[in-house]
């Protein structure tokens, strides 16, 4: 699934505050999908969250985000799908 | 589609309200319309971090929304979505609308919800969270991004036919969020 989706599964499946490695053993089996295509699971994400603890959904979203791969990290004005979306000349409201 | 747009001024507590109000919902799915720009600014290599997206050009923030709303209006057509966003956000070079015109036509809402407090109440839990940095807590700050949501609600809805919706949020977060759920199953 796509990063966004695990929203709704850490709001449902977590009480909070949760550690680490409970969020591991609850979700970590999750697979995220980056907008390339690429995959990792959220307790590759997580992997270096150690003996954190998080009080909101929101840290351990940030958490998520902060520890996913470099292939989730484009770089500024590139995109191997196409054309890209960033250039003001592609773009239109 | 089903799409349920809820929106709060930083600090009054719609992220905790919507998260409740998920857990209560059976069918619709929750998105958070910040998590959507993140992931694309982060894909293209814009901003690392939630907090760095107010820091975008007005251009750039403008073009996430409108992939935001894109991603937003593709869930829905697969089931019921509540969407917590920001019917009008402050950047570093000022306010902006949340939902300009393409993005509002994009996810098609049916009912937008604000969750709203004292202004005092939301200084005060502004300078109780530890997680987050907020830019100011003065009560007037506060007011002032009130009133801008609110107004902003009413034109949303004139453009959009969708109805507006009111949730205080000066109770528990359970209050709140039964008061949500029932109007996103109403």
């Amino acid at each position: 699934m796509r990063l966004p989706e695990t929203r709704d599964i850490i709001v449902r499946r977590m009480e909070f505050p949760v550690s680490c490695e409970e969020a591991k053993e609850e979700i970590g089996d999750v697979v995220i999908e980056s907008p390339s295509g690429y995959e990792e699971t959220v307790s590759d994400a997580l992997e270096r969250c150690g003996g954190d603890s998080f009080e909101t959904a929101d840290e351990l979203y940030d958490m998520m985000v902060s520890g996913l791969s470099e292939e989730f990290v484009g770089r500024k004005g590139y995109d191997d799908r196409g054309p890209n979306p960033m250039d003001d000349r592609e773009v239109s409201f | 589609m089903d799409v349920t747009l809820v929106s709060g001024v930083p600090g009054v507590g719609t992220s905790s309200v919507a998260a409740e109000a998920a857990r209560m919902l059976d069918e619709h799915r929750l998105f958070n319309f910040g998590d959507v720009m993140l992931e694309q600014a982060r894909a293209h290599g814009l901003a690392e971090s939630r907090d760095k997206l107010s820091d975008l050009s007005v251009r750039e923030q403008e073009t996430l929304q409108g992939y935001a709303a894109g991603y937003v209006r593709d869930e829905a057509s697969d089931g019921p979505v509540v969407v917590n966003t920001r019917f009008v956000v402050r950047t570093s070079q000022g306010y902006l609308p949340g939902l300009p015109n393409p993005v509002l036509r994009e996810m098609a809402p049916s009912k937008l919800v604000l969750v709203d407090a004292e202004p005092e109440t939301v200084a005060e839990r502004r300078e109780e969270e530890t997680y987050r940095d907020y830019p100011e807590t003065m009560e007037t700050e506060v007011r002032f991004h009130q009133r801008l949501e609110r107004s902003a609600a009413f034109v949303y809805s004139s453009r959009s036919s969708a109805t507006v919706h009111h949730v205080a949020n000066e109770g528990t977060v359970e209050e709140a969020a039964e008061k949500l759920a029932s109007v996103v199953e109403g």
